[in-house]
């Protein structure tokens, strides 16, 4: 009952139960200490070892040429400039847009929004969104970015509905073989599907109600060989075809002659074009500018014109409505003429009015070296099968394997219609740059500002699909900065009158920068080692050149060492061990970056 | 002329000879009509003026009430305490008065209470202004991660343009009106977490005399201090009394008595009893008043 009593229970309790062996607590601690030690140094001798295999097996491949060189198929010219670059460009963007939306959407909702349940829910998404795979970005940013949905009147990637900063120029080349250039209206110049140096033909079997003379940046080529005048333009064209409302708009050009086959219509060449290029060339001087028409000269030398309406729907037909043929053009360094003046061009009309023979297309693989040839062989009815021209025809999806190694080949894909003769066929023509004597063609120059919608497949999407990525970790780091500002400073900023956003500017996100920006540019690290979503994206891996502008095809390095890592061979080994290691330099230095950032701006409060 | 980075020798004294150089203050931070009417009121001889009045005024947390009917007036250019156990309500009152309470999710309030005869609590009220005429200092100094300059000149920038020459000139008066400056007159550059306890304090209320405010309100301002700062503080509030209208929380009674015209006693968001300071501390007309200040509980 006394105090004496009390203590004595006390006591009596504290010394109850068993003694515990010392020297046995003392093992157990000393076999956690050592296994916990054990399992720290398997984990770093692991990565001593991982770090120092690739280091030996790159270091020989890091010469000074491996940064400067590009990409390619040789291994001891192959080089990281492109990828380099290219993932330069990407982090730039991803940290010029990922940090003024990420710390944005923080300070909305750490300072402004209401606390309330959609403010905890939009949370709860940023964090389950911080988990989600990067791959998955990838599609998005595909969707949206490279594509912008397929929305109508934005066009598509290769056809962009809007593209700031591009000039257009035709070329020629005189009889030297010698370039040259006119621009022309960017305004006029429909996109090329193609790149630089290749050369698009569409090739139509065609009703056509007019034919005209037209001036075109075209070229007519008399191939000796196979007897064929040849017509190239390359541009992609729309015709406007047919006798009365029911029309139909072929892409395409139309050009032929056939000194094999004498035709009343033999020596026809005939030319489409679109309402546009006439309007701006044929008809410069025309009275007025909205007036559009067909010219040319018949048979029997009486001028052709040809109103053309504003619907472009119903083009008057003459007497004799014609079918035409499309002829792939044989494309060789030919002598050919090559004036850059637009050339008159004959049209007749045909003795029997509508011509009703037609030809179709097949295609022959021809056992040679190269089992992707093919040749075009050309069928006309009551005709022996003879091969159109000296073609050799590739399957497209060896385009860019022989694009790069500059052999003297074009490639085609060729939509046949073996035997219904009044079908059209259909084809594309591309010439590399080593058969580059493609007349009249139209190049696109791009100026550093270029700008296109969708923005398609280039820099400004991927790094925007890495923003994708990046942004819910910005936002949560941004978040737990602001968070960590004591909110007796918010409160003495308010109770000076000063608005919410003066606190924000002058007091929450100056005293919250340094570990904002050192959780942003470690989320950077983090994106400029993502290969997934730019995989996903599908960039070209084969790139010879670094960016030029924001829309400009790259390749980063995570994916360089990829495809290295993938291809068989120890020399490609080595380059992708030496690709890990420019890779890693490129992630400190960004660390070492974001440390020091953090010293300096902690320095300035002090 | 006044170059407080370097402080000449002759500025300095001629500044300390002319006193505390309120008016000064005054008519750099604010040059509204009211400023004239406070500086000719100085030799007071009329019975004061009612700064902040409240009529029926209740407050709530969310479906807590907080404060019942409050009928309360708070004179002009004196001393005002607000005692009471803790959760009485005091520091809810004090932040209405400010409408610091705006911050609070769940925080409103009915009936009616007016500055200087305009009603605060009024939606439409700009909410910027009155902070800006109703500066607060807090329970545990919070001086800005900046240099002391920058903290002093923080406020006043926000709702005025000044020159350099005219800031510094600020940043001086407003450290010597706060009776800081002679400790912090050499390192204005510095850090103000570099401060102790009671000079961070000092330099808060310095912080919010330079906005140029009518009135200051104190949240338990010393609180978090030592004795000996708390007397400077003290001391600080007893010479700021001529010039505003303050309101102190206090759980410290002898303080209240101390330093305060005017004592409010609060009791579970009821104002008890109000009166003259000497008064409510020796003759309590409420029995709870009386239970509390004896120390019988609280």
């Amino acid at each position: 009952m006394s105090i004496a009593s009390k203590g004595n229970e006390l006591s009596r309790l504290t010394s109850a139960g068993e003694a515990r062996s010392g020297r046995r607590r003392e093992l157990i601690n000393r076999v956690f200490y050592l296994a916990c030690l054990s399992i720290t140094s398997i984990a770093i001798v692991a990565l001593t070892v991982l770090l120092v295999t690739i280091a030996v097996e790159g270091w020989e491949g890091l010469t000074p040429e491996f940064l400067t060189n590009y990409g390619s198929r040789k291994p001891e010219s192959a080089g990281v400039k492109a990828a380099l670059w290219g993932s330069v460009w990407i982090c730039c963007v991803c940290g010029i847009v990922a940090l003024p939306i990420g710390v944005g959407t923080a300070i909305y909702l750490e300072e402004f929004a209401a606390k309330n349940r959609f403010t905890s829910f939009i949370r709860t998404n940023i964090s389950n969104l911080a988990g989600v795979p990067s791959i998955v970005y990838g599609i998005i940013g595909l969707t949206i970015f490279a594509r912008m949905f397929g929305l109508p009147g934005i066009g598509t990637e290769t056809s962009p509905g809007l593209s700031i900063g591009s000039t257009w120029y035709d070329t020629f080349y005189d009889a030297d073989g010698g370039r040259l250039m006119r621009e022309v209206p960017s305004r006029d110049a429909p996109a090329l599907p193609l790149e630089t140096g290749q050369a698009a033909l569409f090739i139509n079997e065609l009703d056509v109600s007019q034919v005209a003379d037209v001036a075109l940046p075209v070229q007519i080529v008399e191939d000796d060989a196979s007897g064929f005048t040849v017509v190239i333009a390359p541009e992609e064209i729309t015709i406007t075809v047919g006798e009365t409302s029911a029309t139909r708009e072929t892409p395409g050009m139309l050009g032929e002659s056939d000194a094999m086959n004498p035709r009343p219509w033999n020596d026809t060449i005939a030319l489409m074009t679109s309402e546009r290029t006439l309007n701006e060339k044929t008809l410069r001087d025309a009275p007025t500018r909205t007036a559009r028409w067909l010219e040319g000269t018949d048979s029997l030398g009486n001028d052709l014109i040809v109103p053309v309406p504003e619907d472009r729907n119903s083009i008057v037909t003459g007497d004799a409505g014609y079918r035409l043929r499309a002829v792939l053009p044989r494309i060789t360094r030919s002598e050919a003429s090559s004036d850059s003046e637009p050339e008159k061009i004959d049209v007749r009309y045909g003795d029997s009015g509508r011509v009703v023979a037609g030809r179709s297309w097949r295609e022959y693989r021809v056992a040679g070296r190269r089992p992707t040839r093919y040749v075009l062989h050309q069928l006309t009815p009551g005709v022996e099968d003879e091969p159109l021209a000296n073609w050799a025809l590739v399957d497209p999806k060896y385009r860019n394997e022989f694009i790069e190694t500059g052999q003297e080949h074009v490639v085609a894909d060729v939509v046949s219609d073996d035997t219904d003769t009044s079908r059209s066929a259909r084809g594309t023509v591309f010439a590399s740059d080593a058969v580059d004597p493609l007349k009249g063609e139209r190049i696109e120059r791009r100026s550093w500002y270029y700008f296109q919608l969708p923005f398609g497949k280039g820099v400004f999407a991927g790094g925007l699909t890495l923003m994708l990525v990046i942004l819910p970790v910005v936002i949560i780091a941004s978040v737990e900065a602001l968070r960590a500002v004591p909110n007796s400073l918010r409160q003495a900023s308010l109770a000076m009158g000063a608005t919410q956003w003066q606190t924000v500017r002058q007091v929450t996100l100056p005293a919250s920068i340094p570990m904002i920006m050192t959780g942003s540019i470690l989320a950077m690290s983090r994106a400029i080692g993502e290969a997934a979503p730019i995989l996903v994206l599908g960039v070209a891996l084969f790139i010879t050149r670094t960016p030029e502008n924001l829309m400009d095809q790259f390749t980063i390095l995570p994916m360089q060492i990829y495809n290295w890592a993938g291809r068989p061979g120890d020399s490609f080994q080595q380059l992708a061990a030496s690709g890990i290691i420019i890779l890693l330099v490129v992630l400190l230095t960004f660390n070492a970056a974001a440390i020091l950032i953090r010293h300096r701006l902690q320095k300035t409060l002090k | 002329m006044h170059e407080p980075t370097t402080h000449s020798k002759p500025s300095d004294t001629e500044l300390r000879d002319e006193g505390i150089p309120k008016v000064d203050v005054m008519s750099i931070a604010e040059r509204a009509p009211k400023t004239e009417e406070t500086m000719s009121n100085t030799p007071d001889t009329t019975p004061p003026r009612t700064m902040i009045s409240t009529r029926d005024f209740s407050s709530w947390y969310g479906k807590f009430k907080a404060l019942h009917e409050l009928n309360l007036d708070i004179p002009e250019r004196m001393v005002t305490a607000l005692i009471g156990p803790s959760g009485c309500g005091k520091s809810t009152f004090l932040r209405w008065i400010n409408r610091m309470n705006d911050t609070i999710t769940g925080a409103r309030s009915t009936g009616a209470m007016t500055l200087g005869g305009e009603d605060i609590t009024d939606s439409r009220y700009d909410v910027v202004d009155l902070r800006r005429r109703v500066g607060m200092v807090f329970q545990r100094p919070n001086p800005f991660p900046k240099s002391i300059f920058e903290n002093i000149a923080y406020g006043a920038n926000l709702h005025r343009k000044y020159s350099r020459s005219d800031l510094e000139q600020l940043v001086e008066h407003s450290l010597r009106q706060a009776a800081i400056w002679d400790e912090v007159k050499d390192r204005l550059k510095d850090s103000a977490l570099g401060l102790s306890g009671g000079q961070q304090q000092r330099l808060c209320i310095a912080r919010a005399i330079a906005v140029g405010p009518e009135v200051l309100l104190m949240d338990e301002p010393c609180s978090a201090l030592d004795p000996r700062s708390s007397a400077a503080i003290e001391e600080l509030i007893r010479s700021l009394r001529e010039q505003y209208t303050i309101v102190v929380v206090t759980h410290n009674m002898q303080q209240a008595a101390r330093i305060s015209d005017i004592t409010a006693f609060f009791y579970e968001g009821h104002l008890i009893e109000t009166n003259e300071t000497e008064k409510l501390f020796t003759r309590p007309a409420e029995k709870q008043t009386d239970d509390y200040i004896s120390g019988r509980f609280g």
